[in-house]
């Protein structure tokens, strides 16, 4: 074993124990949250692995599976999030506007 | 030559001026548009200055956001303040100063004579002037025609000039989903949708070094299509 991979198990586990502590009461979202950084942490210390399922799917290598899946997993995330946003930037509008037009 | 001026005194119109940290200017302009009869109501868009003391002074009405949210939701919240007040005619204008007041009756009588819902203030038909205009804003603004004609299927002869006017049919059809500056082109896409009747009117813009300093920066313009494809794609 490496010490990278052992930094870096331990920071996901420090983020793992973040997560679950700080999202209260969400236990869907808690479990797909824990469940994606156990997998993380699980091709971190055994990176033979990734190279098993990337032989599967028919990838060269294990870090290409791993790249591919976190790239569209992140894109899908900044959507999701800029959707989030712009839904967001309507309700403060109309709450600001609301509030201008009961003070006039 | 423009038409005989309409006197604006037996129909009631409203000027709506949506102002963000404009209080230097705002006096002359709403002092202005008073003595020529209108009446006035100004959207003080979270101003960090004193504009909504100095709206308070002089307009008719005042209407305060809490926070900046941009000049598209300024002129909203004053369109919906007017349309529950049922006003029959509203005429946008810029705080800058850089609007001229003598150009609104003409703006104004294709809606009193019932030829129009919507009038668009153009500074490059014959008889309007663009004046002080820099050669890259007139090269910018010649863009933002074609790309509002490819966006909204509404081939004016100018884009994004803030003097509009409107009767109480366009007032209460038209609604702006962008807070930003993107609304311009968004109230041509609104006229499409609603079906409104709409003229181009020649009108004087003068770009004065106030009115500079304040307006928007020729990168405006990226963040404006950007806003509107987005739009488009997420409404």
């Amino acid at each position: 074993m490496q010490p990278f991979q052992l930094l870096l198990a331990l920071f996901l586990f420090g983020t793992l124990v973040l997560f679950v502590r700080r999202l209260s009461g969400r236990i869907f979202l808690k479990l797909v949250v824990a469940a994606i950084i156990l997998c993380g942490i699980v091709f971190t210390l055994f990176p033979q692995l990734t190279q098993l399922l990337a032989d599967l799917m028919g990838i060269g290598r294990g870090a290409d599976l791993v790249i591919y899946t976190c790239l569209t997993g992140l894109l899908t995330t900044t959507l999701l999030l800029y959707l989030r946003c712009m839904r967001l930037e309507k309700m403060i509008t109309e709450l600001a506007r609301k509030i201008a037009l009961k003070e006039e | 030559m423009l038409p005989a001026p309409t006197p604006p005194a037996p129909v009631v119109v409203w000027v709506l001026i949506p102002a963000c940290n404009e209080a230097a200017a705002l006096p002359d302009v709403i002092s202005e548009l008073k003595n020529a009869g209108y009446r006035t109501l100004v959207v003080d868009d979270g101003s960090r200055d004193e504009t909504a003391t100095v709206a308070r002074t002089f307009a008719d009405r005042v209407l305060s956001h809490p926070i900046n949210l941009g000049q598209g939701a300024a002129l909203q919240t004053g369109m919906a303040w007017l349309v529950k007040q049922q006003v029959p005619f509203v005429v946008h204008f810029d705080a800058d100063g850089q609007h001229r007041v003598a150009d609104i009756p003409a703006m104004l009588a294709p809606l009193l004579a019932d030829e129009a819902d919507i009038t668009l203030g153009s500074r490059f038909m014959s008889g309007g002037a663009a004046i002080d205009i820099s050669k890259g804003r007139k090269q910018l603004l010649r863009l933002a025609r074609i790309t509002n004609g490819l966006l909204t299927g509404l081939w004016l002869t100018d884009a994004h000039n803030g003097l509009r006017a409107l009767n109480l049919k366009a007032l209460s059809s038209i609604r702006l989903r962008h807070n930003g500056m993107a609304h311009a082109s968004e109230i041509l896409l609104e006229i499409r949708k609603h079906e409104l009747r709409y003229r181009e009117v020649p009108v004087h813009i003068s770009y004065s070094g106030y009115s500079r300093l304040k307006g928007q920066s020729g990168w405006n313009a990226l963040q404006i299509l950007s806003d509107l494809i987005f739009g488009r794609i997420f409404p």
